[in-house]
């Protein structure tokens, strides 16, 4: 009976101190809370720094053709679809043509003129805060044309896999070899796998701007292509 | 002595026993959550989204900078070429063997208007279109 005594007493002790426990804890829970509350509070009512607009806000831009000008929203052609900028007394419009720069009204905004019109995206309505009005460039296009080399004379290389394409190098054109820190035109050989940007001017190739060349099985750079996984280059 | 010894061992026992429950309590309820969990997230997507073959993640799309460059990385099919040009420049890396790409790219004041292709070894090409605009004057 002793002992059934004992064992009931160490079994039930723990669920009363665990019961009266939880509410004291509570209550210094409570307090700690209370307390940082008041903290905050007090801290909340101190100035707090500025912070300068451009480090709040990302900015966002349609760039296209001014197709329209109704009011204050400009009507852009994108490559993305048709947009629209809402401009407002703040938005700051700079005309520049022929180096010359001006500011202008929305009014004065002339459509058929390529327009970067930059500000808060808002949906898909930017509320500009600045917009630049250019007389529309001439396009220049660019292609990526590419294929293993099946011909390789002087400053000449012809690829494609089907299709040929015959690319003249020239001191413009930058040349990377995958696995060669010093790369020329006549690292490149036969079946090596290149990629080629291209100028075009009239359906044809006017200039190629740049190579990667992956080399293939008669180049010796393929063995050190692991040493060098990428190879980049920019003008 | 003995008596003592005995009862000592009897608590011990019963106490072993209460905590050993208190664990495996716990554990069941852990154990359960987590199957809610899967099951929510189950349910939230019924069928398995086939896995882009050639996304950019970074930068967003028509986005204004105030650098001169601008990493642009993204993922696509392992080890793909990458090849990124615009009216002024140029550039060109391979995707890892996890498909994922950065580069760097140089931007021109104003629009910089980029093509992203991807050619896998199979020359299969997938193209994106990013626009950046580069100002000092926001």
């Amino acid at each position: 009976m002793k002992i059934l005594n004992l064992l009931l007493t160490f079994i039930f002790i723990p669920k009363v101190f665990a019961a009266s426990a939880t509410p004291s804890a509570d209550l210094e829970i409570k307090d700690k809370i209370k307390q940082r509350l008041e903290i905050n509070a007090t801290q909340s009512a101190l100035p707090i720094p500025s912070i300068p607009e451009s480090d709040k806000e990302t900015y966002y831009a349609w760039v296209g053709t001014l197709t329209k000008v109704d009011n204050d929203i400009l009507y852009i052609k994108t490559n993305q679809g048709e947009k629209q900028a809402k401009t407002d007394s703040k938005t700051k419009i700079v005309q520049t043509d022929k180096g010359v720069r001006k500011d202008i009204k929305t009014a004065d905004l002339k459509t058929g003129n390529l327009i970067l019109a930059m500000g808060i995206l808002d949906s898909d309505l930017i509320k500009a805060k600045r917009v630049v009005s250019t007389p529309a460039p001439q396009l220049v296009i660019k292609n990526l044309y590419f294929g293993k080399a099946t011909e390789i004379e002087d400053d000449k290389i012809t690829i494609g896999n089907g299709e040929k394409h015959t690319l003249n190098i020239n001191k413009n054109t930058s040349v990377a070899i995958q696995g060669n820190s010093k790369p020329t035109i006549k690292d490149i050989q036969l079946e090596d796998r290149v990629f080629a940007i291209v100028t075009m001017k009239n359906d044809i190739i006017d200039q190629t701007d740049a190579l990667l060349v992956i080399p293939g099985k008669n180049n010796p750079d393929k063995d050190k292509k692991d040493a060098s996984p990428s190879a980049s280059i920019s003008e | 002595m003995r008596k003592e010894v005995i009862i000592a061992i009897i608590i011990g026992f019963f106490l072993g026993l209460v905590l050993a429950f208190g664990f495996w309590t716990a554990n069941q309820a852990v154990k359960d959550k987590k199957i809610e969990q899967t099951v929510k997230v189950s349910n939230s997507t019924p069928s398995p989204s086939p896995v882009a073959s050639f996304s950019i993640d970074s930068p967003e799309n028509n986005l204004v900078s105030d650098k001169n460059k601008i990493q642009v990385s993204g993922k696509t099919n392992p080890l793909a070429v990458i090849v990124a040009y615009s009216e002024d420049n140029q550039n060109f890396t391979t995707a890892d063997e996890s498909g994922f790409f950065s580069l760097n790219v140089d931007l021109v004041k104003g629009s910089n208007i980029y093509t992203i292709k991807s050619v896998d070894s199979n020359d299969n090409v997938k193209q994106k279109e990013l626009t950046i605009v580069y100002t000092t004057d926001l």
